[in-house]
């Protein structure tokens, strides 16, 4: 990473999730190999904070772009970084077009269950019940459908060899996080298939609640209805 | 009887294809629509064939995202859309403008009918001529009038993509893609490169004013201005028709970009712009020339078109000369 200084919120999960992504590229030397592709939403100058190429592609489309400099560079390690809003409600066709073409790539998405970058609206990945400020009573199951599990859903298109769905809340995910972003990176380096991760995380200040509260709000709320595990692995070629 | 096809003979859709490759184009995206979808499958077959790749893909959005991550790869990629997507492409376009993307854009001019009399011919020619909110610049297009400025413009498109670091589209008339004629595609081309460093925004606004200076992107045929009665401003292939017709006491001019816009600033005689209903051309070039006398002969769409549109062209032709006569 070029500077700690981030442009996030305190307690935010990109900050975490920025350095892990980091410290998983250094360890393994894949920084020079590295391109990633970042979505719309809080995430959108992450470009400025790596020294590695990240490209800015329009809302939703980071998979098509990550495709498209795949097919041009196969030797490189594409991925693509974008939230839930991002690759859950504007680019959610992307995602199921991008993995029903067998791409090697891996997707990464910060899921903290609200569009934190337009101002805290509800997600398609929100709770039920949860506020939000386009939901100001909750949102509603019957108005609203239900949340999107996205690592589960993506574990069931064709060509995905990887899908996992990890969370920061505590020193022992955050270990299970770095194994599974090094696992996702080593799908695409064998040229397995789409690999995913969901990393599930928290925004303090649209969820109304302090880091520490938000963070006590995943462990007993949130893992509920979003469970941790690993919902498809082909097995790594060695 | 085996019958072999003569080798020169090329359709419109290979006419784009083979353009693209000698550009050095090596990377083509698209999603089928009607009609559009010919150019598709002449891409999908040759770039193969060429070391290249063609990615079908599931709409025209996701065709332009995937160019956009092969040209900041340093390769300029073809595009195609039918032009109701390109309508849909907007917000990929204006990241694409924003970003310095080069790519082409071949955009079909057509579109489904919305009732039995109008037009499927989309030329609402406003999209294409006024400037794009991004920069505050037009989008260049290029129009080509027959199939060997189509094989020309293509590779132009790809040159001015490369120097102005942006996308160029490149609009393709059904009725000339309906069209064959006889072409020599040159046998090789190496794949363009970019620099590493596209150009600033105050040299890319200075190279579309040069552009917008350079007047010779437009056909005439070629008449003495004392032999004349009139003008005559057609495009696509109403504008290469009229150039062959070969009208004797008719100036044709036909502009092969839109933007910039290469026509001249006045008309010494009456001028006439003619094209299908409802005619969007006429307004917009009385707008950009407002001291040129312009007037319109709009042709009235019919369902058997483009079977009799010849034959119909000529006689409204000949109704012109002798009234001006």
């Amino acid at each position: 990473m070029l500077s700690p200084d981030l442009p996030y919120c305190p307690g935010c999960t990109h900050s975490h999730l920025h350095g892990l992504l980091a410290e998983v590229l250094l360890s393994e030397n894949w920084q020079d190999q590295a391109i990633g592709v970042s979505g719309h939403g809080c995430s959108h100058g992450m470009n400025r904070l790596f020294s590695f190429p990240i490209v800015q592609a329009s809302p939703g489309q980071a998979p098509a772009v990550a495709t498209g400099i795949k097919r041009r560079s196969p030797e490189k390690l594409v991925f693509t970084y974008q939230g839930d809003g991002d690759l859950a409600a504007r680019g959610f066709d992307v995602l199921l077009h991008t993995a029903a073409l067998g791409e090697s790539l891996t997707i990464i998405c910060l899921n903290n269950l609200v569009m934190a970058g337009s101002g805290g609206q509800m997600s398609p990945t929100t709770l039920t019940g949860q506020i939000t400020t386009s939901t100001r009573l909750g949102r509603s199951s019957s108005r609203t459908g239900q949340p999107v599990k996205l690592a589960e859903f993506v574990a069931k298109l064709p060509e995905v060899a990887f899908s996992q769905r990890v969370s920061l809340h505590n020193p022992t995910n955050v270990r299970l996080a770095r194994v599974a972003l090094k696992d996702a990176f080593r799908f695409q380096e064998n040229g397995q298939g789409l690999s995913f991760i969901e990393v599930l995380g928290w925004c303090p200040p649209y969820w109304d609640r302090s880091p520490q509260e938000s963070r006590d709000y995943l462990e007993h709320t949130i893992l509920k209805t979003f469970p941790l595990g690993i919902f498809r692995n082909q097995g790594l070629r060695q | 009887m085996i019958v072999e096809q003569a080798p020169g003979v090329t359709s419109a859709f290979r006419a784009c294809i083979e353009g693209a490759i000698a550009s050095g184009c090596r990377a083509y995206f698209g999603s089928p629509s009607p009609l559009h979808a010919l150019l598709l499958n002449e891409g999908a077959r040759r770039f193969p064939e060429v070391h290249g790749t063609f990615t079908q893909s599931a709409n025209a959005i996701e065709a332009l995202s995937m160019a956009q991550g092969v040209a900041q790869s340093g390769s300029i990629p073809l595009v195609s859309a039918g032009y109701p997507d390109f309508l849909a492409l907007q917000e990929v376009l204006q990241t694409c403008l924003d970003q310095s993307i080069p790519c082409v854009i071949a955009v079909f001019l057509y579109q489904r009918p919305a009732s039995a009399s109008a037009s499927p011919l989309a030329f609402t020619y406003p999209c294409f001529l006024n400037p794009w909110p991004a920069n505050g610049l037009p989008l260049v297009n290029l129009m080509p009038a027959n199939l060997d400025r189509l094989y020309s413009l293509t590779q132009e498109a790809f040159q001015l993509a490369r120097q102005l670091q942006q996308p160029i589209t490149l609009l393709l008339d059904p009725i000339l893609m309906t069209q064959t004629q006889a072409l020599h595609p040159p046998l090789e081309a190496h794949p363009l490169e970019l620099s590493p460093m596209g150009p600033r925004l105050e040299d890319r606004i200075q190279a579309l004013e040069e552009l917008a200076l350079h007047q010779d992107r437009w056909q005439q045929s070629w008449r003495h201005s004392e032999t004349i009665d009139y003008y005559l401003i057609a495009t696509g292939a109403l504008g290469g028709w009229l150039l062959e017709a070969d009208l004797a006491n008719a100036q044709v001019l036909v502009p092969e970009s839109l933007f910039p816009l290469a026509l001249p600033e006045d008309f010494d005689k009456p001028a006439y712009v003619l094209e299908f209903a409802p005619g969007n051309l006429y307004r917009q070039i009385q707008r950009l020339r407002p001291q040129a006398q312009l007037q319109q002969i709009v042709l009235p769409w019919q369902r058997h078109y483009p079977v009799g549109l010849h034959p119909d062209l000529m006689q409204r032709l000949e109704g012109l000369s002798l009234a001006e006569s």
